[in-house]
């Protein structure tokens, strides 16, 4: 008898029932006790969500700084890496989740993801804990092509559409600073999106691309053997060790932005969490260990820190602004 | 040179050292073997756990890893139909049918002789023509990987088994699925309907689980399991001088290729294992034999991937340009540990790069001594019931599709090719052409417009180039002889 | 053949839906030569010209050859069912509701729930026998399957909502 009924489709049916009962036992207890547990924060474990492939500068960045943080705050960190879409498919996912600040999310895209459209949730739904990283681009050519940055424009001058620039995808911050500089430049010059920045460095070593837009950290070895060379630098003053390479500014090209990187939390997360998450990322700013990881990468160019209600102000005007950016270069 | 090596052994022979190679191998055997964990999970996960190491030790564990787990991916590929690595991606092929055919343990025994042959020659190149490799791979750019994919994709006629048709729909689905997703050279999403887990795209992982091991196991469950008892008995035999023979040029040629393919930044292991096996068949003597549990399809694959992966290393260390996915993550590690990757690498740190030449030398020569008592103990569990292993299987399956992206999405992609794959495989459909289009159709279309981007919709620039129109002539050639044969066959008869 | 038959059709009917699609897509600003539909295109279409061969192939084949032996492979699986001692029909059919209703409770109830009643559904439905038994290995393996992926390779999986969620903390 017993054998039947557990071999029968009542036993399924039973079964689902169960599971649905537990379902709405579920619905019935969603959300957590809002407790103020700033003071005991952290007690587990706190995941950031990092849009961008292991091994890049972005998750370079995060679990540096989380390295340094989780001694400070006494916490542990989990890194989750999404790629997906420049950070947006981490973003939702991590939106997802309850915001009681055991949710971050580490980025360097989301003001152009957010002005593009594709990132959906806006600076009234996350906050940027802080600004820790702000990275500084150079158009870099293989040492021997191009003298200086004068000659590499004249000659893209007189030759239209023929030399390769080379970045790292499409339609992200790279893309527009390449064709921003253009145009500020009044150049045409041959977009490439690359794949990363590996084949990047490799399409100049090889001769496959002419120029190419990068920041001198990861390629710091190439220069040091006189591989590489740096025309320009998109800052407004002249870079310490490369006294002799010009300045955007100085060109009269008003163009400085570069990479930011930064730790964001969705907005509901409780004040104090995140003023405690700031201070302690300024902190890990700070240590040593981190000061040597920013130097030996070149990261510490100009000063990265910006706090979390500066780095919101700067965030909302780069959104407008690379929306019209945006506008202007689908036409 | 030669006191670089000398100071690579010396360093290696230190007791921590040895330690660290010997413990970093076993977690690399087992994660390896696990469907669902791989070694470039395997690296991220221990990255915090390098930290607290000196540098030395750090790599001597994150590249031992690496190295162990594509060799052990074959164990969870030849016996459950499962890849426990996406290196093992086409070992499933014929290892799997051996084990149907009652022969475990000799497509065990193929599997370490191939893997550890193929990483050792893999090596010796990485130790003694790192400069040399990592020059000539510079010579590639979007035209030659373009070209190279296409000579990868013609060989579906060698893998359809007989139905052509059947095989050039398989890769027709596996170039589609391939597209899905944002398009990285335009930014545009195309077939995503407007969600947003599919603007990530399809990943080969899901795909490879569903349509091999979730098929196998709603087939299997299908049958009556008291006759799994005959097949509990495994017993890897790696030296077998009748198979050895009958491999060797497998194994030396597939090296060779599959060094050729990892040095390429961006392309590595993976695809060195599907375009080492594609090569294998098509200019075989008994192609058809392909895909029915032979030697040679197990070889080739073996070889080529731990060949591969010891590839991926040259770029990396010569050029701070990573090879593959993993070596992406190590070369992670070295910014981490506050090392400058790049061309200084080996001038400023001998000592670093010389001791990671040497350990990895030793892995591959280790991995014949350790496999067979490791496989041992791993193969107990065929003695397991298919009522515990068969849902073991499939949550490991879960979990590992999950862990790749951390995306439940990712399970209902294994789903819904598990479902495929089970009506594919009841038609002897040739599932593996649809695995070649998803491998290598990201890559012929992405280099194929960014070539023409370059030379300005110039398409000469794929036959000018030497590299670019040699392939592209193979692949030409590739695809007419059978053809031409074809024709002769019908005239004579 | 009635298969190959089936294949051929459903190709035939994905590849021009997708090509209506693909063909509907806006003309956004590509800056590439070939814009971001041209390969799918390509592909689509060749995929609708496989579909339509095999489709001719198969009733070319069908002609000449009769259908004795491409029998129902169905009937051949279920004389092997009488050997067993436990055996429901379909397994396969369970297998894959079973899984789908798991995909779907895990990120409500989370993964250290629904995972034991999947491993415990599939054990039983694959003749594991007495269900004390089949609980015991559930308990078990599932233990192994969190100390494993959840402590060792600290994997994020979801955790569900609400009690669940609070639940999932006490073990990870």
């Amino acid at each position: 008898m017993r054998r039947n009924f557990l071999a029968s489709k009542s036993y399924l049916v039973l079964s689902t029932m169960l599971l649905t009962l537990i379902l709405l036992t579920a619905c019935a207890n969603t959300g957590d006790s809002a407790s103020n547990e700033a003071d005991n924060y952290p007690e587990r474990e706190i995941e950031v969500y990092v849009g961008h492939g292991p091994g890049g500068g972005t998750d370079t960045f995060v679990r540096t700084i989380t390295n340094q943080m989780s001694d400070i705050i006494d916490g542990e960190f989990n890194i989750i890496n999404q790629e997906g879409g420049s950070g947006v498919v981490a973003m939702q996912n991590a939106m997802q989740q309850p915001a009681d600040g055991y949710t971050l999310i580490g980025d360097s895209a989301y003001a152009v993801t957010t002005a593009a459209g594709t990132n959906e949730y806006g600076l009234d739904q996350v906050v940027p804990i802080a600004r820790v990283q702000s990275d500084t681009y150079a158009l870099q050519v293989k040492k021997g092509t191009f003298e200086s940055i004068d000659e590499l424009v004249s000659y893209a001058e007189a030759n239209p559409g023929k030399i390769r620039i080379g970045a790292v995808g499409t339609m992200g911050i790279d893309e527009i600073t390449a064709r921003r500089f253009m145009k500020e430049a009044g150049v045409d010059m041959n977009y490439i999106p690359m794949e990363g920045a590996g084949e990047m460095h490799s399409g100049i070593l090889g001769g496959h691309i002419d120029v190419m837009l990068e920041e001198v950290g990861p390629t710091m070895s190439y220069i040091e053997d006189e591989e590489f060379e740096p025309l320009v630098f998109f800052s407004e003053e002249r870079i310490d060790d490369f006294s002799e390479v010009p300045t955007t500014v100085e060109k009269g090209w008003d163009l400085t932005d570069g990479v930011e990187r930064y730790l964001m939390a969705p907005a509901d997360t409780p004040q104090e969490i995140i003023d405690k998450l700031e201070d302690a990322s300024k902190e890990a700013m700070e240590t040593e260990e981190y000061q040597e990881y920013a130097e030996n990468s070149y990261l510490d160019l100009r000063d990265g820190w910006m706090g979390s209600e500066d780095f919101k102000n700067k965030l909302e005007e780069d959104i407008k602004k690379y929306e019209e950016i945006l506008a202007e270069i689908e036409e | 040179m030669l006191e670089g090596i000398l100071m690579g052994i010396d360093n290696l022979f230190e007791p921590l050292h040895i330690l660290i190679l010997l413990l970093a191998m076993m977690i690399g055997f087992l994660g390896g073997a696990l469907p669902g964990i791989s070694g470039t999970m395997l690296v991220i996960i221990l990255l915090p756990v390098s930290y607290g190491l000196d540098t030395i030790s750090a790599f001597i564990l994150l590249t031992t890893i690496y190295a162990a787990s594509v060799f052990s991916g074959l164990i969870s590929a030849i016996l459950f139909r499962t890849p426990g690595t996406p290196e093992a991606v086409a070992t499933v092929f014929d290892g799997y049918p051996m084990t149907e055919k009652g022969k475990p343990g000799q497509a065990l025994g193929i599997g370490i002789l191939s893997s550890a042959t193929g990483g050792v020659i893999g090596t010796l190149f990485l130790i003694f023509l790192t400069p040399i490799l990592a020059s000539f791979a510079l010579n590639f750019s979007s035209p030659e990987y373009f070209a190279l994919a296409i000579l990868g994709l013609t060989v579906v006629a060698s893998l359809s088994s007989g139905n052509l048709i059947q095989g050039f729909i398989g890769v027709g689905l596996g170039l589609f699925v391939a597209t899905i997703g944002m398009d990285p050279l335009s930014g545009t999403e195309r077939f995503t309907f407007g969600t947003l887990e599919l603007i990530g795209g399809i990943d080969l992982i899901p795909v490879l689980i569903g349509l091999f091991a979730i098929s196998e196991v709603l087939r299997k469950s299908k049958q009556d399991h008291t006759i799994e008892k005959e097949m509990q008995k495994v017993k890897t035999k790696v030296f077998d001088s009748g198979i050895i023979n009958r491999i060797k040029n497998t194994i030396f040629r597939s090296a060779i290729l599959g060094i050729s393919i990892g040095i390429l930044p961006g392309v590595g292991a993976t695809t060195a294992a599907m375009i080492s096996y594609s090569e294998a068949a098509r200019w075989s003597k008994n192609k058809d034999e392909f895909g029915t549990g032979i030697p040679e399809g197990i070889a080739a694959p073996e070889a080529a991937n731990n060949a591969g992966a010891m590839g991926a290393m040259v770029p990396l260390l010569a050029l701070g340009i990573p090879g593959s996915a993993t070596t992406a993550v190590i070369l992670g590690a070295f910014v981490l540990h506050g090392l400058q990757p790049g061309p200084m690498l080996m001038t400023d740190e001998p000592g670093l790069v010389y001791t990671i030449f040497i350990s990895l030398l030793a892995v591959n020569i280790l991995i014949i001594v350790f496999a067979n008592p490791f496989i041992r103990m791993f193969s107990k569990i065929m003695k397991v019931p298919y009522s515990a292993l068969g849902p073991a299987i499939i949550i490991f399956c879960i979990i590992g599709t999950f862990a790749v992206r951390n995306s439940v999405f990712d399970i209902w992609v294994m789903l819904i090719f598990g479902i495929i794959g089970y009506y594919l495989d009841r038609m002897k459909f040739p599932l593996a052409t649809i695995i070649l289009g998803v491998v290598l159709g990201p890559i012929a279309e992405e280099e194929f417009r960014r070539a023409l981007q370059m030379s300005q919709g110039d398409i000469s620039i794929f036959f000018t180039r030497p590299i670019s129109g040699v392939l592209l002539g193979l692949a030409l050639l590739a695809f007419i002889i059978p053809l031409v044969n074809r024709i002769k066959k019908y005239k004579k008869a | 053949m009635r298969a190959n038959y089936l294949l051929a059709i459903i190709t035939i009917v994905v590849s021009a839906f997708f090509l209506v699609v693909a063909f509907q897509m806006p003309e956004t600003n590509s800056t590439t030569t070939i814009g971001p539909m041209g390969w799918p295109i390509m592909i689509l279409l060749f995929s609708l010209v496989m579909g339509v061969l095999l489709l001719l192939n198969t009733w070319l084949k069908g002609r000449k050859k009769t259908e004795l032996i491409y029998n129902d492979i169905q009937s051949s699986d279920k004389n092997e069912v009488t050997k067993e001692k436990f055996h429901v029909k379909n397994r396969h059919f369970y297998i894959l509701v079973s899984i789908a209703i798991y995909v779907l409770l895990l990120p409500i109830l989370g993964f250290i729930i629904v995972t034991p009643f999947l491993f415990f559904f599939l054990a039983w439905l694959l003749g594991m026998g007495r269900l004390l038994k089949v609980a015991a290995i559930t308990i078990v393996s599932n233990i192994v399957f969190v100390v494993l992926f959840i402590h060792l390779l600290g994997i994020p999986f979801p955790r569900g909502i609400g009690i669940f969620r609070s639940l999932s903390f006490l073990i990870y």
